[in-house]
């Protein structure tokens, strides 16, 4: 548990804290533990990764913080209050756009307005303006299934943003696109990072992905999920693709890959943990 | 135009039939009295236009009127299934055995309970047209994308807002595929209906013409039930096509 680092960046509380938060799921064959034990912080402003293998709870714990699924053990807050229910404050994007067929673009980004029972027409121009900063202005009449993958992706994106919360939680949104598509939308979601503000929590397959975009990744076990090591990426900013060339990028993958397992010579197995 | 362009090969086909059909029963081939030719049946229906008119506007009415019935019986029925873990338990086993019973079967029963009017008939078509809509609605309304889900209840939606504004228009393609099915369906029960009890009805016409071994009389009512179907079919395509513009436009890579 001590090799959770201490969080990087400036002063003040942090925007997301998680103390010692375990969940187990309840199956047909028996409870199946999917996180033991998870602590740490996300600053103001942060944008923090999560990598790990297939099940290793990376997404229960997005769910989590979007205080949509509960948890069994510690405690999570946002902002000093403690996640008990829905945290409007988050918006969330999938790996899958999960836009509903029936709303074309501009009533699919206003779905959380209309969730929220706000009026419509105080967030159409914000909506315009999310579709500006994705590209995809004049396609507010279209329906998705008129979309590419990446342009949909970018409108789920938008919904996520249109009731402007302060955290966005990302489940590997980029999964599903293919490589040069990804690489764009890569450097999309560091633009509206930088412009917005935004806290950002993306979970990952993606070594190269996580190190390009992050200022911290977190490295997680196989499940049960535990946090195996918290990486600060100490590049410069602003960053791009030419950023993958670099030594220093590449020992940060190597790093990560390493730690994943990925490397046989040095790999080290997870150590074995008292779970009590 | 353009619609003929894929049918011209079954149009072509149903007309060398009715031709094939034509010469067999002017040849001698078929008897006529017992197989009416085409141009036998379209005199026929010229013929006696006004009464067949009158006996097909309310085998419609009954049809029409029963399926209006089942849709909303049945949508409120899938409504409160998907509702409740209770009523899916309760409810749906016991809708799933009604099917096992033929409704057809107990139509001259409800005939002897209800009269020969227009409950008995209104009866036998919502029995008869009501399964598929509980059963495809359900099936639409929970089989909704989870991730859509998870980003509604992390707005604090509440269920109604979830059912309004997400399992309802998820749930309507489901709807219209059920309509297509149960229209049809519910011709079928007007004329079953109309062969068992009361006077009147298209099925009536059919049953009565049978009787007397007037075929030329049976055919021409068969015809008239059929153009009723196409176009009651249409119509709920046509619905359909209104209520979800979304479903047209073509797919990213196929315009």
């Amino acid at each position: 548990m001590s090799e959770v680092a201490p969080s990087v960046g400036g002063g003040g509380r942090p925007h997301l804290a998680i103390e010692h938060l375990s969940k187990v799921y309840e199956t047909g064959t028996g409870p199946v533990e999917a996180l033991h034990d998870i602590s740490t912080t996300v600053d103001n402003g942060a944008f923090v990764s999560i990598i790990g293998p297939s099940g290793c709870g990376k997404s229960t714990l997005l769910k989590i913080i979007l205080g949509v699924i509960g948890h069994e053990g510690g405690r999570a807050y946002l902002r000093d209050m403690p996640i008990d229910g829905p945290q409007v404050g988050a918006g969330m994007v999938f790996q899958q756009p999960a836009l509903p067929p029936w709303r074309k673009v501009l009533p699919n980004i206003l779905l959380p307005v209309d969730v929220l029972g706000l009026p419509r027409r105080d967030y159409r121009e914000r909506a315009l303006h999310l579709l500006d900063l994705v590209g995809l202005r004049g396609f507010e009449d279209k329906y998705p299934r008129e979309l590419s993958g990446g342009m949909q992706q970018r409108v789920s994106i938008c919904r996520a943003l249109i009731h402007d919360p302060d955290l966005l939680l990302m489940d590997e949104p980029f999964g599903a696109l293919d490589a040069m598509t990804r690489e764009i939308m890569q450097g999309e979601i560091l633009r509206i990072w930088r412009d917005s503000g935004k806290t950002i929590l993306f979970v990952t397959h993606s070594i190269d992905e996580a190190v390009l975009l992050s200022d911290r990744v977190i490295v997680m076990s196989p499940r049960p999920g535990r946090i195996l090591r918290d990486i600060a990426i100490d590049l410069p900013r602003p960053r791009g693709g030419e950023l993958r060339q670099t030594a220093r990028f590449q020992a940060y993958a190597g790093q990560l890959r390493e730690l994943l397992g990925l490397i046989d010579h040095n790999a080290q197995p997870p150590e074995p943990e008292d779970h009590g | 135009m353009r619609w003929l362009g894929s049918r011209w090969k079954s149009i072509a086909f149903f007309l060398a039939l009715l031709v094939l059909w034509q010469v067999a029963v002017d040849s001698g081939l078929l008897l006529r009295f017992i197989v009416p030719s085409p141009t036998d049946v379209i005199g026929e229906i010229i013929d006696r236009w006004n009464r067949l008119l009158l006996h097909a506007g309310y085998t419609l009415m009954i049809a029409v009127s029963g399926f209006v019935i089942a849709l909303t019986v049945g949508v409120l029925m899938a409504v409160l299934i998907a509702h409740s873990r209770f009523l899916a338990e309760s409810l749906y086993p016991l809708l799933v055995l009604s099917q096992v019973v033929p409704t057809i079967a107990i139509a001259p029963i409800l005939s002897i309970w209800f009269g020969p009017g227009e409950v008995t008939k209104l009866i036998v078509v919502f029995l008869i047209s009501v399964f598929p809509i509980v059963v495809n609605t359900t099936a639409g309304l929970l089989h909704v994308d989870e991730d859509l889900l998870y980003v509604a209840r992390g707005l604090k939606a509440s269920r109604w807002k979830i059912f309004a504004l997400i399992r309802m228009p998820n749930a309507l393609p489901n709807v219209f595929a059920a309509m297509r099915i149960s229209i049809t369906l519910a011709v079928i029960g007007a004329v079953v209906a109309e062969f068992v009890a009361g006077s009147v009805g298209l099925g009536y016409v059919v049953f009565t013409g049978a009787a007397n071994v007037n075929t030329r009389l049976v055919f021409a009512a068969v015809v008239l039930l059929g153009v009723m179907g196409i176009a009651l079919f249409t119509a709920v395509k046509g619905l359909q096509r209104l209520a979800m513009p979304w479903a047209r436009v073509a797919k990213e890579g196929e315009a």
